[in-house]
């Protein structure tokens, strides 16, 4: 029988697959561990994968980020940043950011930015938090374009799980540049000090980025230990139109992820010395550009007949060639190596991680 | 990004591969790639005078 009809909302742009922009929108993947406590002034991942959290400016807030199994019908997990130290009187240059959706340039250009076309971008999610009122969140480029554009959510209801849907016009003033590096993220000022509440940056207007320029308002849950926001179903897509979360796989979440990030956690590795050890690695996913390496804990060799080497403290280091698709890698701080003899990581090395990093 | 120390790091023919710098409290291996945000920033406290590089052992 020919098709005579085919329904509207299942050829538009929006409602064909791959519409989530978001890697990690659920907040199932945690390489890092699903707990990190007592998080000062930072800019880093923290627990959960492609969500930043920026604390800066020299406020005495202290952090935990963690993935909780609270979460609204449909989700199982979500992202909770805890206050745990108070700063009742922020530095006017301070902020706690939750950056999110970051997305590299190249996988936007579609969206025919720096033209009259410019298609909009519409971000949603579910948001939880003690605090109730307005929230800045802005939408930021890098690359070339250094440019921001400001909207707000309200959370009504306190310690309920709340859905929001914000667009942002499409910016028709810069085209953004091809390339991985950063061209967009989404940013919620959950804390900040007067600089970043102060001046006359609009809503919906495009403008250059400008620290003092953002009129941001804020949940502020740096004031008291009993503040929380707590985030989940994050979805970024091309319109002006929010629909349902696209779920994936938890293994196709993991593999997009492990292009910013990824951890390895066994290898043969063979003596160079009697100090150091060096591995050769292949990594399962191309990585977004070349990696910062670093280990989470003493690595433990098994050295098959004989017993274990210890590393009497963390040494991995780049030992040459070192790619996006992997490289040669060097374990130092060990003793009694043999030159040329195989030894196993991971056979006997507990929760020792070695760490690649190339996140945005 | 709070970075504490940077010191180059040398491959067997002694050309410097990589920087071994203590970036918000964890050390790290950062490769010289400008795509790196590691080395990117790096670059940039250098530039504003806020850290130098050592030299490699």
């Amino acid at each position: 029988m020919a098709l005579s009809k085919v329904n509207p909302n299942f050829v538009g742009e929006t409602a064909i697959g791959r519409r989530n922009l978001a890697i990690n929108g659920d907040m199932r993947i945690a390489q890092r561990g699903a707990t990190t406590t007592a998080i000062g002034q930072s800019a880093n991942y923290f627990s959960l994968d492609r969500v930043k959290l920026f604390n800066s400016g020299g406020a005495g807030a202290t952090y935990t980020v963690s993935q909780e199994t609270d979460a609204p019908t449909g989700f199982t997990k979500s992202y909770k940043i805890q206050t745990t130290t108070a700063d009742t009187s922020l530095p006017a240059a301070s902020y706690t950011i939750l950056r999110l959706a970051t997305t590299e340039a190249q996988d936007l250009l579609r969206l025919g930015w720096g033209t009259s076309s410019a298609k909009s971008l519409t971000f949603s999610f579910w948001v939880k938090s003690n605090k109730t009122g307005d929230q800045t969140i802005l939408a930021v480029t890098h690359a070339n374009m250094q440019q921001h554009v400001k909207q707000k959510f309200t959370i009504n209801s306190a310690n309920t799980w709340e859905k929001k849907e914000i667009t942002f016009v499409g910016n028709t003033g810069t085209a953004m540049e091809d390339g991985s590096a950063m061209g967009f993220g989404i940013d919620i000022f959950l804390a900040a000090g007067s600089n970043y509440q102060g001046g006359t940056t609009s809503l919906g207007v495009w403008g250059t980025r400008a620290a003092t320029d953002k009129a941001a308002d804020t949940l502020n849950i740096a004031n008291s230990t009993s503040d929380y926001f707590q985030i989940t179903g994050v979805q970024l897509e091309v319109g002006d139109t929010a629909t349902d979360f696209e779920h994936r796989s938890y293994g196709e979440e993991l593999a997009a992820c492990k292009r910013y990030y990824q951890v390895v956690s066994a290898s043969p590795t063979f003596g160079v010395d009697n100090i150091r050890a060096r591995m050769s690695l292949s990594f399962p996913v191309e990585m977004r550009g070349t990696p910062s390496v670093s280990q989470s804990a003493v690595v433990v060799l098994a050295n098959p007949g004989v017993g274990n080497v210890t590393q009497s403290g963390v040494s991995f280091s780049i030992a040459g060639v070192s790619t996006n698709r992997g490289g040669t890698y060097q374990l130092a701080n060990l003793s009694g190596m043999t030159e040329s003899k195989i030894y196993h990581f991971g056979q006997s090395s507990g929760a020792a991680l070695l760490q690649f990093d190339a996140e945005l | 990004m709070n970075i504490t120390s940077a010191q180059f790091e040398s491959d067997d023919n002694g050309d410097n591969v990589s920087i071994q710098a203590t970036i918000e409290e964890q050390v790290l291996s950062v490769p010289l790639d400008p795509a790196n945000r590691h080395y990117a920033e790096i670059l940039k406290q250098v530039a504003d005078g806020t850290i130098t590089i050592a030299d490699a052992d």
